[in-house]
């Protein structure tokens, strides 16, 4: 967009304020890139890290052999594969197998809720891939003692609404603007007098 | 003495590795900020109806949402250090204050699917600055005043056209809140005062450069500007000028003036250092030589109709709001200690008298400005209160704004009545 006229570019050009002008849109998308980037490879590598951590403790804890268990887990993430998508790549679907197992943890048949929410994230995906991931985390919670902690995507609950960290300002009162439309009439000297001579 | 350190003076030791040995580090350093890589905000999307350019600005707001939710969630500390270290941070903060739409920008469109979350945005970056302006969070958690005014001011977090901008996006809505604020940084930390005195004069400047795009030469940057000879040449320039130029002046004037109301009337003690360093005299001039010129251009332009109808909206905005911070200097530095009667009273009723003399020869600036707070009023004021007032001078200032208002005024069109207009010229006559 066309950059506006303002007082305060003015100032900090007049000025030498630090700050950059705007910036063109090779580099916003450059900077957009790079971002991309950067989110991908943190989630990645924190999801990535969460999968290993899950699988490595429900080996130790399932009461199953562990034939069994890896059948099931690998079972799991085709699942995983059959909703984000057959060329992803393994970290992304190891990703989407924490939030299967997080998803479907604390039910047992597959509903509105979690089908809405699954969309949310990956897109349109089959049914059936969603009702087998859910019967394989029912198999292997079986294996588990009830009370064990295992580890999941906290930070994915968190943003679906059941957060409880405290953020500055939530309970600050912020009124927000309206657009403000000056009235027509005219001022005191923009009459028919206007351009009078002085005399 | 607090049982808290202040966090400036807080140390941090990093457990030592198997075979190393202890470190202790600030609680106010560079190693402590998370890498995020904040985007910077950019206007809106030229075209609204390019689903490429919005989505990639929607994606940018996204992630501007959900790295300022970040960052406001974490603990004093952790916000602190990133507060202070990560530049790209103060990109973010500065181009949003730059190039967010004003609640007068009347030509810019958010995108429909993207105002939620633009809003969410312009809350936060709202909230941040509070939570940098605030030396103290609660007993723990506090930076000592005279270091907080220090990184302030060292760090750039904020500077006279932030502060400006801040106030020009929330003092309408978030007026009380932010004067807090903003009164914060400035006690907090003087040298502010100093750089207010610094932009006046560049203000100054821009007056002057104004003029000169519109074809009235100003004799130097610091001294009042002057006509040139033949009033055609100025009309051919603000006549014959593109649209875009034309439209860009009336902008201008308008973003002026309510950039510097609403900093005026967030922080009314910045009206003292405008008045020592003589904006008034240099504000009438610029509006009397300006204004007048580009309200008489509009009418010789031939514009189409919305957009006419949209400059002259603009400019009648650009002149209330200039008025308006005209009043608040004069009400903030003479009327008020005045009213008050403040120890300087008498000294303010000289200054008063001293202010509006000064002013009288910019005779279409005093007659909009009679028409928006009539002298009558303030002279009842002063003619109220108790030390000797010259009324002779009183009597002269109103003579003349009253020559001004007939040379230049205009009655309102009659509501009702059956006789000539609504408002008569001040001295009564038809």
């Amino acid at each position: 967009m066309r950059e506006l006229p303002r007082i305060t570019g003015a100032i900090r050009a007049l000025s030498q304020y630090p700050g950059e002008e705007t910036d063109d849109k090779r580099q916003g998308t450059q900077e957009l890139l790079q971002k991309r980037h950067l989110v991908t490879k943190r989630r990645a590598t924190e999801e990535g890290s969460v999968w290993s951590q899950l699988v490595e403790r429900i080996r130790k804890e399932a009461s199953a052999q562990e034939e069994e268990v890896t059948a099931t887990l690998k079972l799991l993430t085709q699942c995983a594969r059959q909703i984000v998508g057959k060329d992803t790549e393994n970290d992304v679907v190891e990703s989407a197998a924490v939030y299967l197992f997080d998803i479907f943890k604390p039910i047992d048949k597959v509903g509105h809720r979690e089908t809405t929410k699954i969309r949310a994230i990956f897109g349109p995906f089959p049914a059936s891939a969603a009702t087998a991931a859910c019967d394989i985390v029912n198999r292997i919670k079986s294996w588990l003692d009830e009370d064990i902690e295992l580890p999941g995507n906290h930070k994915r609950e968190e943003g679906d609404g059941e957060e409880n960290i405290t953020e500055f300002g939530k309970g600050i009162k912020f009124t927000f603007p309206t657009s403000t439309e000056v009235e027509e009439e005219e001022s005191s000297s923009e009459s028919e007098d206007e351009d009078r001579k002085e005399f | 003495m607090s049982e808290y350190l202040p966090l400036d003076k807080r140390k941090i030791t990093i457990e030592a590795k198997p075979g190393g040995k202890q470190e202790t580090f600030p609680a106010l350093h560079p190693r402590w900020i998370e890498k995020i890589q904040f985007v910077s905000y950019l206007a809106t999307p030229a075209d609204s109806g390019d689903r490429g350019q919005v989505e990639e600005w929607s994606e940018r707001l996204k992630f501007i949402e959900d790295d300022l939710h970040w960052l406001l969630q974490q603990p004093y500390d952790k916000f602190w250090c990133q507060v202070v270290f990560d530049e790209t941070l103060h990109k973010l903060l500065d181009t949003y204050l730059r190039y967010a739409p004003r609640s007068y920008d009347t030509i810019t469109t958010l995108p429909e699917q993207c105002r939620d979350r633009h809003d969410e945005i312009h809350r936060m970056v709202f909230m941040t600055c509070l939570r940098i302006a605030t030396h103290k969070e609660s007993k723990e958690h506090y930076i000592t005043p005279s270091v907080f005014g220090v990184i302030l001011y060292e760090n750039f977090l904020f500077d006279m056209p932030k502060l400006f901008d801040l106030c020009v996006l929330y003092a309408p809505e978030n007026g009380p809140l932010l004067s807090k604020m903003v009164g914060n940084i400035f006690t907090q930390q003087p040298k502010y005062n100093d750089d207010m005195e610094q932009t006046i004069h560049t203000i100054l400047q821009v007056f002057n450069s104004i003029l000169e795009k519109c074809g009235i030469k100003a004799e130097s940057p610091h001294s009042t500007p002057q006509k040139l000879e033949g009033s055609d040449i100025s009309k051919s320039h603000l006549v014959t000028m593109t649209t875009t130029d034309y439209q860009d002046v009336v902008f201008y004037l308008s973003d002026i003036g309510m950039t510097l109301s609403r900093f005026l009337e967030v922080y009314p003690n910045g009206c003292e250092i405008f008045h020592k360093n003589g904006f008034l005299h240099s504000l009438s001039s610029f509006y009397d030589l300006a204004l007048p010129e580009v309200v008489s251009s509009l009418k010789k332009r031939s514009l189409e109709q919305s957009l006419k109808k949209m400059l002259r909206l603009k400019i009648k905005e650009a002149k209330s709001s200039l008025l308006k911070t005209f009043r608040e200097i004069i009400i903030h530095c003479c009327l008020e200690p005045i009213i008050e009667k403040r120890d300087s009273m008498e000294h303010c009723v000289e200054d008063f008298l001293v202010t509006m003399s000064s002013i009288l020869n910019d005779r279409r600036f005093v007659t909009d400005y009679e028409s928006a707070y009539p002298f009558q009023d303030d002279a009842d004021i002063l003619t109220q209160v108790s030390c000797d007032v010259d009324k002779t001078r009183i009597q002269y200032i109103q003579d003349s704004v009253n020559i001004a208002f007939a040379t230049y005024g205009k009655r309102k069109a009659p509501k009702g009545a059956t006789n000539r207009g609504g408002r008569t010229s001040p001295d009564g006559a038809p």
